[in-house]
C-alpha cells in the first residue's frame, strides 16, 4: 500500500502535466469530460462500465499490480475506479488534482497492453478505457512532456524524433555505403515507383539504430525482394499521438504513411520490428480514417521473415548457438497473433530456445509499451519497479539472449536488464537472421 | 396475509416480469441503437466463428486460463450461476404455478437436487462476500451495492429452502420468498446483475476483435 | 495549348536493348523512360561502388560519386541528384547546376518542364532553389514544397524559429508558417501543412493548426476565423480566389469554402477535393459511412459505394468525366462514370484521359504482368515493366512504353487496335 506513496514522493514534477493544471477550471474539466462522453464514446464504454462486476479477476493479469506487491490501486479495475468511475459519478466535482492523478495513471501506470482483457470473464477492455482517459487528458492539455514532444514532432515532420527529410535520406545513403562493405553493389532503393514492397521503419532507426536499416537491406537483397523506401514523410510508421490521445494527429500520421505507399504504388507495406506502429496502422489509425482494414496490406517484419524462410528465399547457414528466449510483444501477439510465426523463425535460426512463462498471448508486457517509455525520465523509476515480474520472468529462463521484434520492448527490456542486473543481451529478429543466414558474395557472415 | 399472497403472485409478479423483460429489452435496444449511431464501425468487425470459439471457452468450467488459475472461484461461480438459472426455472412448485396459470409445463427437478443446488448457491454467496471483503484488490473496487447483491440472492434462495421444508414459520418464509424473488428479478436491469445479458455483448465484440482482427485467443 | 511530350506520332516500335548496352554493368536499377518515350535511363553501381547513370547506352561522365533520383522533366530532360561526397547539386542532362548544397532533394518540375526546383539544406538551414537560384531566406526547417503551375514560384511550410527538442511550450506558441519564394507569412502557427498555389501562382493556401485542438485554413497568411476539429489539404477553385477544404465537425467531415460550410452532407471521411479544370465541378473521395468508400461530386454521392478504399481521383481535361482507382478485398479496379471496370487487377495506376476526355487508359498489373487498359479493354500484350500510357492530342493514338526481356519498346498504337 505504501508503495504508491513512495512513488508519488519520487514523482518529479512533469512540466507537461503540471503546467496546464494551474489554469484548469472545474467548468473546463467538466465540459471536456462531458464532450468526450457525449460525442466520442458510446455504448461500448457504457457497457464496459455497467457490466464490470468488480470481481477483481483482471488484477492478476496486470504486471503493475503484481510488481507493486498487489497494491489494489494498480489493478486494472482499480485504475478505472480512480479515473473513469470518478469522472462518471462525480463529474461536477472533478478538480485539477483528479486530472493530475488520472493523467499519471493513464499515461504511466498502464501500458495499454490488453493482457487484462484475457482475464476478464466479460472481455472488458481496460486498455480502451485508459485510452479514453488519455483522450480526456489530451483535450485538457495535461500530457507528460516527453510524450507530448513526440506528438509535436509527429505533427511537424511526420516522424517521432524530429528527423528532417535530408537526415533520413542521408542515413539511407550512409547505410547503403556500410552495407556495401559486406555486399558490394548493394542498393537501398529510395522512391522506386511500383516496387512490390514499401519498407517502413520508426524514427529511432535513423536516429540511433541505423544498422537495422542496413540489416534489412541485406535481407531484402539476399531474398531478391523488389522493395523501396519513401524519401518523403511517410517513411516513419510510428505513432505516439495514438498514445497521447491526439487522435487527429494520429490519423494524419497514418494517412501520410499510407499515402506514401499509394504514391509509390506498392503491393504491400512491410514494417520493421515495431509493435505499437503495427497497432497504429493496422488497428487504430486506419479506423479513425475510415478504413476497416489497411487500404494497402501491411505486414509486420515477423510475418515477412516467416514468408521468406518458408518460401526458401532466405536459408539458414548455421544456427545461433547461445541459448535464447523470446519476448512476445503485446501489439503483434495479442494484437496480431504472430507468436507461432515468431517461434518458427527462432526454431529455424537458433539451436537452443527456452520459453518464458507465461508466453504467447499471455506474456507480460515489457513495461515500456503504450507510450509509457516515451513519458521519459520522470517516470523511469516507476517503470522499472513495475517491471519486476518481467525481470523475474526473463531471469528464470537462464537464457543468454532475449529476442524481441519490437522497438519499445527492446528499449524496455534493455532498461530492465540493466536495472535488475540480469546478464543477458537483447536482439532483434533481424540481428539473428543476418547473423545466421546464407549470404552470397563475400558475405563474411559476421554481420553484427 | 392471504391478500398479500394474492398481491405477490398476481400484480407484483407481473410487475417484476415486466420490469425484468422490459428493462432488459430497453437496455439492449438503447445499446444497439447507440452503437449504430455512434460506433457503427464495431459491426464491421463482428465474426461469428471467433465468438463461438471464445464463448465455448468461457462458458465451460476451466475453459479459460483465468478459470484454471482461480479454481475455487470457478467452481463456486459455475455452481452459483447454474443454480441461479436452474432453480427458478425448473423447480416443481414454480412449474406448477405456471401450469396452473397458462397450462404449459416442462421438466422439473426432483429429489435432493433443489436442496443441493440451493445450498450450493447460498454457500457461493457467502464465499463471494468473503472474497470481496477479504481480498484488498476486490475490496478496493467494491461499492455498497456489490455487497448487497449477494444478499439479494441469499434471501429468495434461503427462504425458498425454508418454505419447501415447511420449517416453523414457513408461511412467512414463503411470502418473503416470493417477494424477494420478485425484487431480485426486477433489480437485474438496474444493477450490475445486468451483466447476465450485457456480458454477452461485451464478449461478442471482444472475441470478434481478438479472433478476427488480431488472430489471437482471448481466453 | 495542349502540351504533348511526343513530337512524332508516326514512329512505331522504337527499341533499346538494355541487356546489350548493359554489358558488364551487372546491376541495373530504377529504369526511367522519358515522357516522349525516346530515352531510357538506368542507374547502376560500378565496380568502385559509385552510382552512375546510363542513358540510351551512353554513360554520363562526371566526377560525382553518388547519384540518385533520376527523373525526366516533362520536356524530356533527364535530371539526377548528385554528390561528390562533399556537397550536392542537380545534374540536368549531365550538366550540374552552379549551386552547391550540403544536401539537395525532392526535384519538382513545372507542367511544361521548363522550370525545376528542389529543396536544399545548407549548414542546418533549409530553403528551396528554383532554376539554380536558391531562396534568399533560409529556415530552420521545411516541408511540403510546391511549385506554381507556370513554374515561376515556389512555396513551402517552414519552421520559422528554432526550438530545442522537448520545449513543448515554445512549440505550442507556434513556430511554423508558410513561405512563398522565401517570403514568410506574417503569422506563425502550431502547424502548417500542405500549402497549395492558386492557378496563376499569386496565392497560397494551407491547412494550419492554431493550437493543439483548433484547425483551419490560412490563405496568404490570413486564417479562416472558424476553427474545426481537423482539416485536410485545401484546394483553390480554378480561375477564382475561392478556397475549399475538407473540415471535420462533430466527428464528421464536410466541405468548407472560404471558411463557411459549403456542402450540406457530412461524411465519415472526405479528402482529395479536386476541381474540374474549368472550376465548375468539385469532386472528392469520401466514405459516407465507416469502411465504405465512394466519390462525391458537388456533394452528390456516386451510386457506386462498396469500396474498401479509393485513390487516384482524376478529372478529364474538359471536365466532364471522373475516374479513380477502387480497392476491394486486396484487388484494384478502375472506376469511372459511376461504374466499375470488370477487370480486377493486382494494381492500377492513376487513370489517364485523352485530351478530349473521350478515352480513358491506365497502366495495370494482372497476375504479376503489366498491361494497358483502354476504355475497359485490355491490350493484347503484357510486359515485365510498363510506364503510364500517353495519348496524342487528337485522341486517336496511344503510346505504350514497355520493357520485356531486357528490351525496351516504344509502341505507337491506334486506339482501334485495342478492339480489333
Ligand atoms: S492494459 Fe496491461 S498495463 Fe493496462 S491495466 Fe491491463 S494489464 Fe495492466
Ligand atoms: S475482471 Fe472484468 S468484470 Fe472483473 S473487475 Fe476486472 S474488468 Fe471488472
Amino acid at each position: 500500500m505504501n508503495q504508491q506513496a513512495q512513488i508519488t514522493d519520487k514523482y518529479e514534477l512533469d512540466r507537461g502535466i503540471e503546467n496546464h493544471l494551474e489554469h484548469l477550471k472545474p467548468e473546463t474539466i467538466r465540459a471536456e469530460i462531458d464532450a468526450v462522453f457525449r460525442s466520442e464514446t458510446g455504448s461500448r464504454l457504457k457497457a464496459y462500465m455497467k457490466t464490470c462486476v468488480h470481481c477483481g479477476l483482471c488484477s492478476d493479469a496486470c504486471h503493475f499490480f503484481l510488481s507493486f506487491d498487489r497494491d489494489p490501486r494498480y489493478s486494472p479495475a482499480g485504475k478505472i475506479r480512480q479515473t473513469l468511475w470518478e469522472f462518471m459519478k462525480n463529474i461536477r466535482h472533478i478538480t485539477a488534482d483528479h486530472i493530475r492523478k488520472a493523467a499519471i495513471i493513464a499515461y504511466t501506470e498502464c501500458n495499454l497492453c490488453r493482457r487484462c482483457v484475457l482475464y476478464c470473464p466479460f472481455g472488458i477492455d481496460t486498455a480502451y478505457m485508459m485510452g479514453v482517459v488519455r483522450r480526456i487528458c489530451h483535450r485538457l492539455g495535461v500530457t507528460p512532456l516527453y510524450l507530448q514532444d513526440t506528438a509535436h514532432s509527429h505533427s511537424a515532420f511526420m516522424n517521432q524524433m524530429w528527423v528532417k527529410e535530408d537526415e533520413w535520406i542521408d542515413t539511407i545513403h550512409w547505410q547503403e555505403d556500410d552495407a556495401r562493405d559486406e555486399m558490394p553493389g548493394l542498393r537501398i532503393p529510395l522512391e522506386k515507383q511500383g516496387a512490390d514492397i514499401m519498407y517502413s521503419v520508426i524514427a529511432p532507426e535513423p536516429r540511433f539504430q541505423a544498422d537495422l536499416i542496413y540489416k534489412a537491406a541485406i535481407l531484402m537483397t539476399v531474398a531478391g525482394v523488389n522493395w523501396t523506401l519513401p524519401a518523403t514523410p511517410g517513411w516513419d510508421n510510428s505513432d505516439m499521438a495514438m498514445y497521447s490521445g491526439d487522435d487527429e494527429i494520429m490519423g494524419r500520421i497514418t494517412r501520410t504513411h499510407f499515402e506514401a505507399a499509394e504514391r509509390l504504388n506498392v503491393k504491400k507495406i512491410v514494417m520493421g520490428e515495431c509493435g505499437h506502429a503495427f497497432r497504429s496502422v493496422y488497428d487504430t489509425g486506419n479506423r479513425w480514417l475510415g478504413w476497416t482494414f489497411p487500404p494497402i496490406p501491411v505486414i509486420h517484419a515477423i510475418e515477412f521473415y516467416y514468408d521468406l524462410l518458408v518460401s526458401g528465399k532466405i536459408t539458414i547457414r548455421e544456427k545461433f548457438k547461445d541459448p535464447v528466449t523470446f519476448h512476445d510483444p503485446c501489439n503483434i501477439v495479442r494484437g496480431r497473433g504472430l507468436h507461432e510465426k515468431a517461434r518458427y523463425i527462432i526454431h529455424m535460426a537458433c539451436e537452443n530456445f527456452i520459453e518464458m512463462t507465461p508466453n504467447r498471448e499471455h506474456n507480460f508486457c515489457c513495461g515500456a509499451g503504450g507510450g509509457v517509455i516515451n513519458c521519459g525520465p520522470p517516470f523511469k523509476n516507476k517503470r522499472m519497479q513495475a517491471s519486476r515480474v518481467k525481470a523475474d520472468q526473463i531471469r528464470k529462463t537462464g537464457a543468454k539472449v532475449v529476442i524481441t521484434p519490437c522497438h519499445n520492448c527492446h528499449s524496455g527490456i534493455d532498461d530492465i536488464l540493466h536495472h535488475y542486473k540480469i546478464p543477458m543481451t537483447i536482439k532483434f529478429m533481424v540481428d539473428i537472421l543476418t547473423l545466421t543466414m546464407n549470404k552470397p558474395v563475400n558475405g563474411t557472415g559476421d554481420g553484427l | 396475509m392471504h391478500n398479500l399472497y394474492i398481491l405477490a403472485t398476481g400484480p407484483l409478479l407481473y410487475l417484476s416480469f415486466a420490469l425484468f423483460f422490459g428493462g432488459m429489452f430497453i437496455q439492449i435496444l438503447f445499446l444497439v441503437i447507440e452503437t449504430y449511431r455512434k460506433e457503427r464501425f464495431m459491426f464491421s468487425f463482428l465474426s461469428l466463428s471467433s465468438v463461438l470459439m471464445s464463448v465455448a471457452h468461457w462458458l465451460f468450467p476451466f475453459g479459460s486460463t483465468v478459470m484454471r488459475r482461480e479454481k475455487t472461484l470457478t467452481l463456486m461461480g459455475f455452481g452459483f450461476h447454474i443454480g441461479l438459472f436452474i432453480l427458478p426455472v425448473f423447480l416443481f412448485d414454480h412449474v406448477l404455478l405456471i401450469y396452473e396459470s397458462w397450462g404449459v409445463y416442462w421438466l422439473t427437478l426432483s429429489g435432493m437436487v433443489p436442496d443441493v443446488l440451493s445450498v450450493f448457491v447460498l454457500s457461493a454467496c457467502v464465499y463471494f462476500l468473503f472474497r470481496r471483503s477479504t481480498k484488498p484488490e476486490i475490496r478496493y473496487i467494491s461499492t455498497p451495492i456489490d455487497y448487497l447483491i449477494p444478499l439479494l440472492v441469499i434471501f429468495p434462495v434461503a427462504t425458498g429452502l425454508w418454505a419447501s421444508h415447511r420449517l416453523p414459520g414457513y408461511p412467512i418464509a414463503h411470502i418473503t420468498h416470493i417477494l424477494s424473488g420478485e425484487l431480485l428479478l426486477s433489480a437485474i436491469p438496474f444493477t450490475r446483475l445486468s451483466h447476465m445479458v450485457l456480458g454477452f455483448f461485451t464478449r461478442v465484440y471482444t472475441s470478434s476483435e481478438f479472433g478476427r482482427t488480431r488472430a489471437a485467443h482471448d481466453w | 495549348m495542349l502540351i504533348n511530350p511526343v513530337e512524332d506520332w508516326n514512329v512505331d516500335d522504337r527499341q533499346e536493348n538494355i541487356h546489350a548496352w548493359l554489358g558488364d554493368l551487372e546491376r541495373i536499377e530504377e529504369i526511367q523512360v522519358s515522357p516522349d518515350g525516346d530515352k531510357v535511363a538506368a542507374l547502376f553501381v560500378s565496380a568502385d561502388d559509385t552510382t552512375r547513370i546510363c542513358v540510351n547506352g551512353h554513360i554520363w561522365e562526371h566526377d560525382f560519386t553518388r547519384i540518385w533520383y533520376p527523373r525526366f522533366s516533362p520536356d524530356n530532360r533527364l535530371t539526377v541528384l548528385a554528390s561528390d561526397g562533399e556537397s550536392w547539386t542537380l545534374l540536368v542532362e549531365d550538366q550540374p547546376w552552379e549551386s552547391r548544397f550540403d544536401y539537395a532533394w525532392n526535384t519538382v518540375f513545372s507542367k511544361d518542364g521548363k522550370h525545376i526546383s528542389l529543396v536544399f539544406q545548407n549548414q542546418g538551414t533549409y530553403g528551396i532553389a528554383l532554376n539554380d537560384r536558391p531562396w534568399d531566406t533560409v529556415f530552420p526547417g521545411i516541408g511540403h514544397m510546391v511549385m506554381s503551375q507556370d513554374g515561376s514560384k515556389t512555396a513551402a511550410a517552414v519552421q520559422v524559429d528554432r526550438i530545442i527538442e522537448g520545449d513543448i511550450f515554445a512549440f505550442q506558441k507556434g513556430v511554423f508558417s508558410a513561405a512563398l519564394d522565401g517570403h514568410v507569412w506574417p503569422q506563425n502557427f502550431v502547424n502548417v501543412w500542405d500549402p497549395v498555389f492558386n492557378c496563376d501562382g499569386t496565392g497560397v493556401a494551407a491547412a494550419v493548426r492554431l493550437n493543439l485542438y483548433d484547425y483551419t485554413v490560412a490563405v496568404n497568411g490570413i486564417f479562416w476565423p472558424r476553427p474545426f476539429e481537423c482539416v485536410w489539404k485545401p484546394c483553390f477553385q480554378p480561375g477564382t480566389l475561392n478556397v475549399v477544404a475538407p473540415v471535420r465537425l462533430g466527428q464528421r467531415w464536410t466541405m468548407a469554402r472560404n471558411g463557411d460550410l459549403f456542402w450540406k452532407n457530412t461524411y465519415f471521411q472526405l479528402w482529395h477535393p479536386e476541381f474540374s479544370p474549368d472550376g465548375s465541378r468539385l469532386a472528392a473521395i469520401v466514405a459516407p459511412s465507416f469502411g465504405t468508400w465512394s466519390i462525391s461530386v458537388d456533394d452528390r454521392l456516386w451510386n457506386l459505394r462498396h469500396f474498401d478504399a479509393i485513390t487516384g481521383l482524376t478529372f478529364s481535361p474538359e471536365g466532364s468525366r471522373i475516374a479513380a482507382v477502387g480497392m476491394n478485398n486486396g484487388k484494384q479496379t478502375l472506376i469511372y462514370d459511376e461504374t466499375s471496370c470488370r477487370h480486377f487487377c493486382d494494381r492500377v495506376w492513376p487513370p489517364v484521359f485523352s485530351p478530349d476526355g473521350r478515352h480513358l487508359a491506365a497502366k495495370i498489373q494482372i497476375n504479376g504482368r503489366y498491361t494497358i487498359l483502354l476504355d475497359g479493354t485490355l491490350w493484347k500484350s503484357d510486359y515485365e515493366t510498363l510506364w503510364d500510357p500517353v495519348f496524342d492530342n487528337k485522341g486517336e493514338k496511344l503510346m505504350i512504353r514497355a520493357l520485356d526481356q531486357g528490351v525496351y519498346h516504344k509502341h505507337i498504337v491506334a486506339l482501334n487496335a485495342f478492339t480489333t
